[in-house]
């Protein structure tokens, strides 16, 4: 080394170039210039590197810096050695370059993949547009996500709006029906109560009848008939009569209260609701008719298993008139034929009652149900007109109807239904 | 021998006429005693108001009432018969013209010993007046101390 540091009796460079100021000039202008470039390219590189401390591969950047650095620093022992000889700390330099650019060379080689695999400049800037791009259509789509969010959250308060809307328009026809209700309740109260009134009204009426009535026609009768038996030695036949006249009078009078008071009873309203045995209730009464006029020749067919649903008093005063009807105006007919069974018209049973008695012209049939009102004199068939008059009451209450048929001579059937919902005609297979 | 005698309880004097007539016919007439209302009744058979010298009288054999009466009905002469220790197990038959079923009814759960309609004819009137008035006096034995 002692050799090495050893100058004396080296030229310096300028010296082999023989102090040609051309040549000298020129070769130590361009190592000046490349050194300064060198210098001003490492600074930079320097400085980029201390201002971006996240760099991806720093140290290879470090590296360069200083290879470039170092070959300025060479170029300028160039310069330095054109009139000095120290060539020994040009060797010294120079081989620092040397090492430091062939270590850079070297750890260049295996970053070759690293570096093809990182993205372009271009690439970057497209996937940045992508992005760009990609951040534009979200905002977009986020955009349009609000607005859906805002017109659904809009239409969420105007349902709502009207869903409470709604409610309100409910609770007020609601309220609406309730007072609608609490008036027909109070209102159906009030006609109850008078129809209440009315008929204790009637049955107060029909108690003086009873009663009142009565009694009068009791005295007239009785002492006529007194007078008959008490003084009959005394009286012309003549007299007589004259008294047993008023007496008959009186009796029908009698009997016409009565069937007042029947007809007022009828329309008393039903008390029960109870399944009758119309077919056991119709031959009891058909033998007790049989009873009183054991010397009439009836024949008489009853269907079994006819079930009604209804006030069993009032339905037994049905059947007695419809009956006792069939049985009087069948009198004269030899054989007489009465006949009770059920029968389906319009999806409805009808309960009926039919004879081949003396029967009726159809043209007085609205006169039928009618009280008081005969289609047969007296002195043809007796009776007050009450009866058919009870019934229809007496059905109608139960919610039925009755329906007459007849011709004259041919006999009458009489047909009714109860309410359809309660009545039944049931028919068994014997 | 006691006598014993019926209460007739009739406001119609007609009615009272006839019933008395066929009483007449089997004999009891003389054994009829007639009050002509509620309150009369009740007066003649406590011994009170008119009939104060009754006090200590025999009851009779058995009372034939009306319902429809004046002052007091029928139905309340026979409660307050009732409600009366000396008067509760006298018998008492309702005579009346009403057919009516509750009048019937109110009268047997008032204690009526019979219920007897007034029949409109004149002979079956005199006929069941009669049998009731023999009845009563000379077939039916009387309560305890009536």
């Amino acid at each position: 080394m002692g050799t090495f540091f050893d100058f004396s009796g080296l030229a310096p460079h300028g010296m082999c170039l023989l102090w040609r100021d051309d040549l000298f000039w020129a070769l130590g202008g361009t190592d000046a210039a490349i050194s300064a470039a060198y210098i001003s390219i490492g600074m930079t590189i320097l400085h980029f590197i201390l201002r971006r401390k996240d760099m991806y591969l720093r140290w290879v950047a470090l590296l360069f810096a200083a290879f470039i650095i170092l070959c300025a620093t060479s170029h300028a022992t160039d310069v330095w050695t054109l009139w000095y000889a120290d060539y020994g700390v040009q060797v010294i330099v120079k081989s620092v370059t040397a090492i430091v650019s062939l270590v850079t060379a070297v750890a260049l080689w295996p970053l070759m993949p690293r570096a093809l695999a990182m993205p372009s400049g271009a690439q970057l800037s497209a996937a940045n547009q992508a992005l760009t791009e990609e951040i534009h259509e979200r905002r977009q789509v986020e955009n349009s996500l609000r607005d859906t969010e805002e017109h659904l959250r809009k239409a969420h308060e105007s349902l709502e709006r009207k869903v409470e809307e709604r409610t309100w328009q409910l609770q007020e026809s609601e309220a609406r029906v309730l007072r609608l209700n609490a008036d027909l309740e109070r209102r159906v109260e009030d006609r109850t109560a008078e129809l209440t009134a009315a008929n204790r009204e009637l049955d107060s009426f029909a108690y003086a009848v009873s009663h009142d009535l009565r009694a009068p026609l009791r005295a007239m009768m009785g002492f006529s008939d007194a007078l008959l038996q008490d003084f009959a030695g005394q009286m012309e036949d003549e007299a007589k009569d004259y008294l047993g006249e008023i007496v008959v009078a009186s009796r029908h009078m009698g009997e016409l209260i009565d069937g007042l008071l029947q007809l007022s009873r009828s329309t008393r309203g039903i008390r029960r609701h109870d399944l009758v045995d119309l077919s056991a209730l119709a031959t009891r009464l058909l033998q007790e008719l049989a009873m009183l006029e054991p010397a009439r020749s009836v024949t008489w067919q009853v269907a079994p298993g006819l079930v009604a649903r209804g006030d069993p008093d009032m339905l037994e005063v049905v059947m007695r008139n419809l009956l006792g009807n069939a049985w009087k105006y069948t009198a004269a007919k030899l054989p007489a034929a009465i006949r009770v069974y059920a029968e389906q018209q319009d999806d409805q049973w009808f309960f009926c009652v039919s004879d081949n008695g003396a029967g009726f012209d159809m043209v007085h049939a609205d006169k039928l149900f009618q009280p008081f009102q005969r289609l047969h004199r007296q002195d043809e068939f007796s009776g007050i007109g009450i009866g058919l008059a009870t019934v229809e009451r007496i059905v109608r209450r139960h919610g039925g109807r009755i329906i007459a048929e007849a011709a004259p001579d041919l006999g009458a059937t009489f047909r009714f239904c109860l309410n359809s919902s309660d009545a039944q005609a049931e028919k068994e297979t014997p | 021998m006691k006598i014993k005698t019926i209460l007739l309880v009739e406001d119609n004097r007609q009615d009272e006429k006839l019933i008395l007539r066929a009483l007449h016919k089997v004999n009891l007439v003389n054994q009829v005693q007639v009050v002509r209302d509620g309150q009369q009744a009740l007066d003649y058979l406590f011994g009170q108001g008119e009939f104060a010298d009754r006090a200590e009288a025999a009851l009779p054999a058995a009372v034939l009432l009306d319902i429809n009466l004046p002052r007091v009905s029928g139905l309340d002469v026979l409660a307050q018969l009732r409600a009366n220790p000396r008067t509760k197990l006298l018998p008492v038959v309702i005579l009346t013209s009403s057919d009516e079923e509750r009048d019937r009814l109110r009268c047997y759960q008032e204690g009526a010993n019979s219920f007897v309609r007034k029949p409109l004819d004149f002979t079956e009137l005199a006929e069941t007046v009669a049998r009731l008035g023999v009845y009563w006096v000379a077939v039916n034995e009387p309560p305890e101390g009536a």
